[in-house]
């Protein structure tokens, strides 16, 4: 790893530690590995969104050529959003890609990821089902997106939450898997007989 | 790459850190536009990335980069900073500005150059003055001269061939030029024979007259070499080279003349065009030359190269 990579990056985990948003608990950095190359993340939910009350984690990595290159960052932890993909945690956001710049810094991505959460850009998306859901029906992606804070991400409980537990039980009761149930109901906009009809066909 | 944050004593302004390293910015540049500030290595290096600026993402390009401001120079000169050597024991602190003055001097800088004192005199760096052996330096010193010296001679070697090579070709050329002017000189000889040849010929031509004949009925078709013999006399008489003169009286029988004179019937096909000859008059003989060069127009069936002759029983003035 190049000397400045490391460098640089001893120091935005120090800014990261120090900074207000982490002493207001909103964003987190964590050692993976001691090289400093392999990172994790941690943001919080923002408020008034689905994901208001969920603790996302994200995997980083740090690149040989950071900061000259951006650091690759995915979810660990599962999302339903326009702009991540539900099935591997990649992140469609410009500033991790073309629009990087060498001035920007762990903490600006991190604070960049969750005004992501806050505001998604179906035009330009990294799921497709997510987007397509989030411009056709909005309440069921809301509801969804909630869930699957919920679900995985340890967001709060919605007043439709049971319900949808049950759906998911139902779906477990047949042998599925708990995340291909929540999966094939989300895809499905929660219609369990197509949701089932497209795990078993 | 800029100075590390901890060699400062007291915390360091914002302003005066690099964008890009993080860290005290080290032979700052900034844009033009912007007026944004990195380190001078660290800027060229993200421009082999991008040619964006790293802070607004404006488009720039290197020749955009100019010095900062002398103030920003001034505030980073002033900045008290510990020695690079601190961690070999050097405690000393200085000015930014004077550290590379420092650094020259420095007893703990391990690439510091030493003269050699124990008989040497070569300047070596402090961190191999503990290795050093002044004979095995001089030895190396040495043998690597050695090598350079069969290096050049091998060259020398090398260029000594090329000179001696170019030195043959250089009299192959001149004896080339040599034949090539004795080949041109006698060309040029030829030519001028040549052209005294046409000069006598024309010369000979243009002294005859013009040759009027009242009675083409009147020539001779097969002249008998008694016939010819006079005439031809009459023809180097006139001043006829005798070459061109044997030639022409060889072809004053029929059976010499061209293809529409050659035969009774011919010649009685083309009478009409007897008229158009240019004829000249063979001096003292009933007799005319008709010369190619002067007939040109009559075309090949009515015209003999060089030329010929018509001998004439009578008519001919």
């Amino acid at each position: 790893m190049a000397s400045l990579a490391i460098q640089r990056v001893k120091r935005e985990f120090k800014e990261v530690v120090t900074s207000s948003e982490a002493e207001n608990s909103q964003i987190k950095l964590e050692m993976v590995a001691e090289n400093l190359k392999h990172l994790q993340g941690e943001i919080k939910g923002p408020p008034d969104t689905p994901f208001e009350g969920a603790t996302f984690i994200l995997d980083i990595l740090i690149p040989d050529s950071y900061p000259f290159n951006p650091p690759k960052v995915k979810f660990a932890t599962k999302i339903w959003h326009p702009n991540i993909s539900s099935a591997t945690g990649a992140i469609c956001l410009d500033i991790l890609k073309d629009q990087w710049a060498a001035a920007m810094t762990l903490r600006t991505v991190l604070l960049s990821i969750q005004a992501l959460l806050a505001s998604a850009e179906p035009d330009d998306p990294q799921d497709a089902v997510v987007a397509k859901q989030y411009k056709e029906t909005p309440e069921i992606y809301h509801m969804t997106a909630k869930f699957w804070a919920e679900f995985f991400a340890g967001g709060n409980p919605s007043s439709y939450s049971a319900d949808l537990r049950q759906k998911v039980k139902s779906l477990c009761d047949m042998g599925i898997q708990s995340l291909d149930a929540v999966r094939a109901l989300s895809h499905y906009n929660w219609d369990a007989t197509t949701a089932v009809e497209s795990i078993f066909s | 790459m800029g100075y590390e944050l901890g060699r400062f004593e007291e915390a360091v302004d914002e302003e005066l850190l690099c964008a890009i390293c993080r860290m005290v910015l080290e032979s700052p540049v900034q844009f033009r536009q912007c007026e944004h500030a990195f380190c001078d290595l660290c800027i060229s290096e993200w421009l082999r990335h991008k040619n964006v600026c790293p802070i607004d993402r404006n488009l720039v390009i290197p020749t955009d980069l100019i010095p900062t401001p002398r103030i920003l120079r001034n505030l980073l000169g002033k900045l008290s900073i510990s020695c690079n050597n601190r961690e070999l024991g050097c405690i000393e602190r200085m000015p930014l500005e004077s550290l590379h003055t420092h650094l020259d001097m420095c007893n703990f800088n391990p690439t510091r150059q030493v003269q050699c004192e124990d008989g040497c005199g070569c300047l070596i760096e402090v961190r191999h003055l503990s290795k050093h052996s002044c004979l095995s330096t001089l030895g190396s010193m040495v043998r690597e001269r050695d090598e350079n010296i069969l290096k050049l001679s091998s060259q020398l070697k090398e260029l000594k061939q090329v000179v001696s090579d170019q030195h043959h070709e250089i009299l192959l050329v001149k004896e080339i030029v040599r034949n090539l002017r004795i080949s041109s000189i006698s060309a040029g000889l030829t030519t001028e024979a040549e052209t005294d040849s046409v000069r006598e010929r024309v010369k000979w031509l243009s002294s005859l007259s013009r040759a009027r004949i009242s009675r083409w009925g009147g020539m001779i078709s097969t002249p008998d070499s008694v016939l010819q013999a006079m005439v031809k006399r009459a023809l180097i008489d006139s001043g006829c080279p005798v070459e061109l003169a044997t030639q022409l009286i060889s072809n004053s029988h029929e059976r010499r003349w061209p293809p529409g004179l050659s035969m009774l019937e011919t010649r009685q096909s083309n009478r009409h065009r007897y008229e158009e000859f240019v004829p000249k008059r063979i001096p003292t003989k009933q007799a005319i030359v008709l010369m190619a060069c002067e007939n040109e127009h009559m075309g090949e069936a009515m015209m003999r190269d060089p030329g010929f002759v018509i001998i004439f029983a009578h008519g001919v003035d």
